[in-house]
């Protein structure tokens, strides 16, 4: 018997502390019998405390009793949700159990928990795991997991767009991702995607996306829809850098990295109702939507900007669901290689 | 006849900045440039530009204010001034209106406002050259 174990012994009567403690210790030990007993014993002093329930999730998985293990876990998280080493068990449990989403979600919660703390710091219930090593696992956990997600989404598309290129017609495609960056984006929008929501997803984002589609898949009947305007109209893009397409090359790369920045702007302005907001940021995509030869784009962006300058935003949320549909065409435009070349042909 | 003409660029919108200043630097001036109006009168007065490209709608501080403080300041009082100003929306109107109220203001109080042009946006490479050109003789910079 160890020190500490008979100072527990001593002082568990009447003592919830000792007797997680010694679930604990017995738990360790690998006597779980006896851990679930103190274990047990500890909940009925106090059933307030987390740490005997995370031991008893502990000693239910080793027994592979998974369900009970898991409410152990979130009755541990319930009590304390910053209790970070039973988020990410809950995570390998859901994981285990096949429901991807919810361990995604749990390790969201260890990252979340960890970012920001000394990395050196252990972690509380973890045997001398420090956070830096915990959030590391909890990273590579997610990022293999957005891996696998990615590539399907990805693939699944680039297998619908090779199928119609043979049997016509385009089923209108929408990127769902946690992924917000610019390079990501670009890749969708290369495999043959026709557009692109973030999560955490709100419904108005959705309906802003899908909506255009829908309204031409209506008025086209079929769902090819219409394709009036090239997205870019190289000429006039080139006429600005005066025929230096190293120049709009820059020109391209500097652009794209601003729109996301200016389209959340005008996102945000139309969903506060600011009209000025509208506007200018309506006014700046115009700007640079020019400079490109993205004139379909800009017409809309222009729309935007006179709404803006009416306070007239009806319709707003609509028109801004064409712009971004208009931008992923000159994004895409400019993604594909040998824009380049057609670009010193003309 | 050496002397490089030395022009401020100061735009909000960055790519319109690296379009001119890439096409200005190829005609062999001397470009600085700056990215709010603020900004802009400082590097005005430190660099004193033979000219200034001036964007018309810039947050925070209007193409107006702009250009009263450098008429206000001597230092900067006769720099030329090239505003851009976008095509079809309100800035036609302001541009309009721009024109009219210097040109009145100017013949009341003989107040010498120094140079001034306009540029449509989407700007074209060809038409900044030769806008610039035109500005900086009117400006008498030899040329």
């Amino acid at each position: 018997m160890s020190e500490t174990e008979r100072l527990c012994a001593q002082w568990r009567h009447g003592h919830f502390l000792s007797d997680s403690l010694l679930g604990k210790i017995y738990a360790n030990k690998g006597n779980l019998e006896e851990a679930q007993h103190w274990c047990e014993r500890a909940i009925k002093r106090d059933k307030l405390q987390p740490e005997p329930y995370y031991t008893l999730s502990m000693i239910y998985q080793e027994h592979g009793m998974l369900d009970q293990a898991t409410d152990a876990l979130k009755k541990t998280i319930y009590l304390d949700r910053e209790f970070v080493l039973a988020h990410y068990n809950l995570a390998q449990l859901y994981r285990q159990q096949g429901s991807a989403r919810l361990a995604h979600k749990s390790l969201q919660n260890v990252k979340r928990l960890l970012e920001g703390k000394p990395r050196h710091e252990p972690v509380p219930e973890g045997d001398g795991i420090v956070a830096g090593r915990l959030l590391q696992l909890a990273e590579m956990e997610l990022a293999e997991w957005e891996g696998v997600r990615r590539e399907n989404g990805l693939e699944a598309t680039r297998t619908i767009r090779e199928g119609e290129r043979e049997s016509g017609g385009h089923i209108p495609i929408i990127a769902m991702t946690a992924f917000a960056t610019k390079e990501y984006r670009g890749k969708c929008l290369e495999a043959g995607m026709d557009g692109y929501v973030t999560k955490p997803l709100s419904r108005d984002e959705l309906n802003r996306a899908i909506e255009p589609f829908l309204r031409k898949a209506d008025l086209g009947g079929s769902g090819k829809p219409p394709r009036s305007r090239p997205p870019v109209d190289l000429g006039a893009a080139l006429e600005v850098v005066g025929d230096d397409v190293e120049l709009l090359q820059a020109v391209v790369e500097m652009s794209l990295e601003e729109c996301p920045e200016q389209v959340e702007a005008l996102r945000e302005a139309l969903a506060r109702q600011d009209a000025p907001g509208v506007e200018s940021t309506a006014h700046r995509l115009k700007g640079i939507l020019g400079n490109l030869g993205g004139l379909a784009a800009r017409d809309v962006a222009q729309r935007l900007e006179t709404m803006g300058e009416e306070s007239a935003l009806n319709g707003g949320s609509a028109a801004l669901a064409e712009l971004e549909a208009e931008m992923g065409r000159v994004v895409a435009f400019y993604a594909k290689p040998g824009w380049e070349q057609k670009a010193d042909g003309s | 006849m050496g002397a490089k003409a030395r022009i401020l660029v100061v735009d909000d919108d960055r790519p319109t900045v690296l379009i001119i200043s890439s096409v200005l630097k190829k005609q062999g001036y001397e470009i600085h440039t700056a990215f709010n109006g603020v900004s802009g009168l400082k590097k005005a007065q430190e660099v004193k530009p033979d000219l200034i490209v001036l964007d018309i709608m810039m947050p925070g501080m209007d193409d107006y204010q702009v250009c009263r403080r450098l008429q206000r300041d001597a230092d900067t009082a006769g720099i030329a001034v090239l505003m851009l100003t976008a095509k079809g929306g309100i800035d036609e109107d302001v541009k309009q209106a721009y024109q009219f109220a210097t040109r009145v203001k100017d013949r009341l109080t003989g107040f010498d406002a120094g140079a001034m042009d306009f540029l449509t946006k989407p700007v074209k490479a060809k038409e900044v050259a030769r806008r610039v050109k035109a500005l900086l003789w009117a400006s008498g910079f030899p040329i």
